[in-house]
């Protein structure tokens, strides 16, 4: 700074008369202009009063008049002026005119000066509180739209919302958790008008008995209404209609009340505008909640053979015909009782058309391709009911709740593979019943006891028809045959109860808790071909599984929580007794035990390095015994082209896993910063050997020694920009991974790689434009681990900007314009496609109604194509597009 | 990573300095003894100075407040009389409190003895240039503490009356409250010498974070207040003649006071103390 500053003091004293003096000279700023309005001081050093000043005129000269000084040592002459940094010079040896250079500086202000009373963004003991209306942007209808937009807060494309890249464990409106996790539908209806400010609960302890005693590092997300949206019941009821290349409709009604004792919301949606409804129950931490409780949900065993999903925005490609009821519902009784009921029933059909190509490149040259064209219309009708009890009390706490699930999903699809055309049809349904119970109570002496309760029972029975019968060489001894028929089913139950005991003192938590888990499974499959002459043969043993599992522990964990001011330290040592039986019904081994002393210790360390920011580190040691799904040996055909067994006793898993964490913010200059280190190191006893035939793929299990490795860097950088008025997001990432993988008997360890780079920016451009913009750049490679000569890479990049022009109050026009680009090097094949979608809003302020006009996909691109590499193989996908669609629509809000 | 960091805090404060927003509001609490037959009874107004680099702009805080409350009583009523089919819609504006009208706009650097009198008549903003020149302040050995903030007195006469006014050197803006300024630093606290008109402090903000301007009216009338008196009177006596009819007539809208708003008995120069004693 010191280099900017040319400060000439070269001087003289002009004397007029006895006793009065002068001090002339001229201002400028560092270029040379002259500078106006500037005070010029004489000050008492000591004293720090001024004893004359003046001001400097339209051309920067002034003339400073004072009587002469008894004591000129002490007196200084100081020009300042705001916007620019302040000079002071001695009374010594002054020229005749002195020339003082002033360089622009920020305003300093005096400490005491206190910061305005509602700045937009506040910090007070683990609460961050941003006020909505320094964020909101004309264009933004729910508070879905102004949480993009907030600056440390991210929401990603399935509607997850993180705080400094930590997912929210809790969303709350007023303080009341309304939707158990499926947070989504809040934040598509509830209006960003209806909210005050938007709070980030950190250390966040949902459990009032636990408050003060047990450490937690949940982020959970509180809604503050405003006082006019809990008065009375907010009704938006969307209706369109439109054209693509049949009539299109898009129906939504959302009702909502906010009262303290009792809050609802509810909807009612329907359309085949290509929005998936389905989002909106959408459980965010349901695999968080499920690993917790230890419940191990058996996975579909069977599909349709999917490719993998092109990272495109969902509305572009879904083929829809859906509609959803859903009511959310929480009562406050006069006892301090919440009662809640979230009730939803979904009916969904979705068409997909697609050509997939994939290419394996085996050892010697040798390609195996699957060239796949495939239409599928599968449609899901499914309920849930959830009811929940809650007291929390300071000193007493219990939760009890009961689920129960229904689920119906038939598929069919047309499928030409190679050049061999089969017809495949799945049905899968599923009985989901569960309860849960918890409860809380402090004794008088501080400690905390806990009692936990779970049960599951679920039934998930599946069914595959393809036709033609394939393979008959396999299936049918040589003969020809009309359809073969897969059928799996897994019912379930498991228990889980569970005893804790918590004995805090001032800095010391200690955490005992002893308890049994129980699964019973069945799992019951077989293979059946419909002959000829219509006959229903069931295939020999090796299609057929029968086994009767029970996996049963009882675990002993220990648990020490150090709170320190600086300092918070976790330590965990859990030890269970593992206990697996199963029974096959045929075949070698068919009594299998297993009795296994299985320990999983992890120690966390959080170190504030300052009041808003920290270090986190985290040690653990996973050890799993796998599932019945790991161990069945009779053939599965999970589709027409694939058949899968396992030739293994048991799946054994251990993993250890570090991560470093640093996360820092400066909450007052909106600056959020996110930096992480992962690593995992893990065994396995066994591989999935592929086999690749002319018309299938064998992928067997077998005993092997599996060694993964992963590795992955990533950054994220959040700064909210006061002149441009937009919050700037940039994340980077690289990730490794190393794996085993065995093809045709050979294994081969290959390094998969991808780094990605996004940038984001909202900037309010003046009062009647806001644009939006946001790009990410993705390469990713696959390589043999032992050679250094790259296999495969793709690079993918997509820009997306979005335009909102506001011509007076009441005409909101929004142009969004995508463009993806895909690269893959190896062949030189590239993609390139553009998006553009237009709407036009008009508000009718009188009659609280908004109409608009849509038009998506103006360029009527009708097919995506995208690349993806995996180890030695390569996936094309081509997807069919929906059509360019015309869309009006009304919004009513009562 | 910390070059990177740099760059967005300086970025930030850079850009803050050119489009001149402000730094700080000031909060006065004016009182003002507008009636000498009437010792008792205090005008008393919260004002705001919003101060940039070299834009200082004053208003009243009520009037803001005053202003968005009536707005949503009168909108409800006309709801309410719409809804009604009824074509006589009564507001009740009772308890609303009244406030002064004008706004005070200066470039304190540019020009140092100007100020813009900001004013609304008939729904049009006029913009009243006032020569205030500069007020010949006598600078006093006196410093004393307000609110934490180092401030030294100053007397100065300003259109009939001598006010003592205490500045803060610490914070460099050479302007104050009303048409008080010309001090090297900013004016915290100023009162005439029969205490008669007082501008005492109530609070500094520091609103940097906030993004908010200082600046006039986009649209407006430049005049005189000479020209401005005589407009205003003209368009008075214009109204006492039914000539300002309501624009629409089918709607007529009454609105309900306890007592003749103070503005129509100061527009009748019924004050004997009005804050400019004499015309410079």
């Amino acid at each position: 700074m010191r280099k900017w500053i040319f400060l000439w003091v070269a001087v003289l004293l002009v004397y007029s008369g006895h006793t009065q003096m002068n001090i002339q000279g001229q201002v400028l700023t560092e270029t040379g202009k002259p500078l106006s309005g500037v005070t010029i001081a004489l000050v008492h050093v000591l004293k720090k009063n001024i004893i004359a000043f003046t001001i400097t005129n339209d051309t920067g000269l002034f003339i400073l008049q004072f009587n002469k000084p008894i004591e000129p040592d002490s007196l200084q002459i100081k020009v300042s002026a705001s916007g620019y940094g302040s000079l002071s010079t001695g009374m010594q040896s002054l020229p005749e005119k002195i020339i003082f250079r002033l360089v622009p500086a920020s305003i300093q202000l005096p400490e005491v000066i206190v910061k305005a009373g509602k700045p937009a963004i506040r910090y007070k003991a683990d609460t961050l509180t941003y006020a909505v209306d320094s964020f909101v942007q004309r264009q933004d209808r729910t508070i879905g739209d102004v949480l993009r937009r907030l600056p440390g807060i991210e929401v990603d494309r399935n509607g997850r919302i993180s705080f400094n890249g930590q997912p929210i464990s809790h969303f709350y409106i007023d303080g009341d958790d309304v939707l158990a996790d499926k947070y989504n539908i809040a934040t598509n209806s509830v209006g960003a008008d209806m909210v005050k400010d938007v709070q980030v609960l950190e250390n966040h302890q949902p459990v009032r008995v636990l408050n003060n005693v047990a450490f937690s590092d949940k982020v959970a997300l509180n809604l503050n209404l405003k006082s006019k949206a809990r008065l009375k019941l907010t009704a938006r009821i969307e209706t369109g209609g439109g054209y693509a290349d049949k009539g299109i409709y898009d129906a939504n009604a959302n009702l909502m009340v906010f009262k303290k004792k009792y809050k609802s919301i509810h909807s009612l949606k329907a359309n085949n505008s290509g929005v998936d409804i389905a989002r909106d129950v959408l459980s965010h931490n349901l695999n968080d909640i499920l690993k917790n409780i230890q419940n191990h949900i058996p996975a579909e065993m069977l599909n349709l053979n999917y490719p993998r999903n092109p990272s495109l925005e969902q509305q572009r490609m879904l083929f829809n015909t859906s509609a959803m009821v859903n009511a959310n519902q929480l009562i406050k009784t006069s006892k301090d009782i919440q009662l809640r009921f979230n009730i939803h029933q979904l009916s969904d059909k979705q068409a997909q058309s697609y050509l997939s190509n994939t290419y394996f490149y085996l050892p010697a040259n040798d390609t195996v391709a699957y060239l796949q064209q495939q239409e599928t219309v599968s449609r899901i009708s499914s309920s849930q009911f959830k009811f929940t009890a809650t007291s929390n009390k300071s000193r007493f706490y219990y939760n009890h709740s009961t689920t129960a699930e229904f689920s119906r999903q038939p598929a069919h699809s047309v499928t030409t593979l190679n050049q061999q055309i089969s017809d495949q049809r799945l049905l899968q349904r599923a009985t989901n019943l569960s309860n849960e119970f918890n409860g809380l109570v402090a004794t008088p002496s501080k400690n905390i006891l806990e009692i936990y309760s779970y049960f599951n029972y679920l039934q998930k029975p599946e069914r595959l028809t393809v036709l033609p019968g394939i393979v008959p060489a396999i299936f049918n001894a040589g003969m020809p045959y009309k359809t073969l028929q897969q059928e799996v089913t897994i019912p379930s139950f498991f228990t889980h109860q569970s005893l804790t005991y918590r004995r805090p003192s001032k800095k010391f938590l200690q955490t005992y808790k002893t308890g049994f888990t129980r699964q019973w499974q069945v799992m019951k499959s077989a293979v059946s071909v419909l002959q000829m002459n219509n006959e229903l043969n069931t295939i020999s043993d090796s299609f057929m599984n029968q086994i009767q599992w029970r996996h049963q522990q009882i675990y002993f964990d220990a648990d020490y929580d150090y709170l320190g001011t600086r300092v918070k330290v976790t330590l965990s040592i859990p030890v269970s007794f593992q206990h697996i039986r199963y029974t096959r019904a045929s075949g070698a081994n068919r009594l299998y035990d297993l009795n296994q002393l299985v320990s999983s210790p992890s120690i966390s360390l959080k170190y504030s390095t300052g009041l808003e920011s920290y270090l986190l580190a985290n040690y653990r040691f996973g050890n799993d015994i796998g599932s019945l799904q790991d161990v069945y040996d009779g053939y599965v055909v999970q589709n027409f082209n694939r058949l899968t067994r396992n030739s293994i006793p048991s799946s054994i898993t251990s993993l250890h896993s570090a991560n470093l964490t640093f996360n820092y913010r400066k909450s007052i200059k909106l600056f959020f910063l996110s930096t992480s280190a992962k690593y995992s190191s893990g065994r396995n006893n066994n591989i999935g050997n592929t086999q690749f035939g002319s018309q299938l793929q064998l992928i067997e299990v077998i005993p092997y020694l599996q060694r993964t490795r992963n590795l992955s860097l990533s950054a994220s950088l959040s700064k909210y920009l006061f002149p441009l008025k937009t919050t700037v997001l940039i994340k980077s990432s690289i990730q490794q991974n190393e794996w085993d993988q065995m093809q045709n008997g050979i294994a081969d360890r290959f390094v998969n790689s991808a780094s990605n780079f996004s940038v984001t920016i909202t900037p309010k451009v003046s009062q009647k434009i806001n644009v939006s913009y946001s790009g990410n750049y993705i390469n990713s490679f696959s390589k043999p681990k032992e050679q250094k000569k790259v296999l495969q890479s793709v690079s993918q990049m997509w820009h997306t900007t979005e335009l909102s022009f506001f011509p007076s109050a009441n005409w909101q026009l929004k142009i969004r314009g995508e463009d993806y680009f895909i690269r893959q090097q190896q062949t030189g094949q590239s993609g390139h496609f553009f998006f553009a979608d237009l709407s036009v809003l008009y508000k009718m302020d009188k009659m609280k109604t908004d109409i608009s006009l849509e038009i998506l996909n103006l360029a009527n691109v009708r097919q995506y194509k995208m690349n993806t590499v995996s180890a030695n193989s390569l996936h094309q996908t081509a997807v069919l597009l929906r059509p360019r669609m015309v869309l009006l629509k009304a919004l009513f809000n009562l | 990573m910390k070059l990177l960091l740099s760059f967005f805090f300086n970025l930030s404060t850079c850009f803050v300095i050119a489009q001149d927003h402000a730094v700080i509001e000031v909060h006065y609490n004016f009182s003002h003894q507008r009636d000498t037959t009437q010792r008792d009874k205090m005008y008393r107004e919260n004002m705001v100075l919003r101060i940039g680099a070299d834009k200082s702009l004053y208003f009243s805080n009520d009037k803001a407040e005053a202003d968005s409350l009536r707005r949503v009583m009168i909108e409800n009523a006309i709801k309410k009389g719409m809804a009604e089919g009824s074509s006589n819609i009564s507001i009740d504006l009772r308890g609303t409190k009244q406030a002064q009208g004008h706004e005070i706009y200066r470039e304190f650097t540019a020009h140092p003895g100007k100020a813009t009198v900001i004013t609304k008549f008939n729904a049009v903003h006029y913009f009243i240039e006032d020569e205030t020149g500069k007020i010949n302040w006598e600078i006093k050995e006196e410093i004393k503490e307000i609110k934490g903030l180092l401030c030294q007195q100053a007397i100065g006469n300003f259109r009939g009356r001598t006010y003592e006014a205490w500045f803060c050197n610490d914070l460099s803006f050479a302007t104050g409250p009303w048409k008080l300024s010309g001090l090297p630093g900013l004016i915290v606290e100023a009162s005439d010498s029969k205490k008669e008109v007082v501008f005492a402090l109530h609070k500094i903000e520091n609103i940097t974070d906030r993004n908010l301007p200082v600046r006039q009216p986009v649209k407006g009338i430049h005049t005189s207040l000479k020209d401005f008196e005589k407009m205003r009177k003209g368009y008075l006596d214009g109204l006492m003649a039914g000539t300002a009819a309501n624009d629409d007539p089918d709607v007529s809208v009454s609105m309900k006071r306890t007592a003749p708003p103070a503005s129509e008995k100061e527009k009748a120069g019924l004050f004997n103390n009005p804050l400019e004693l004499l015309k410079n």
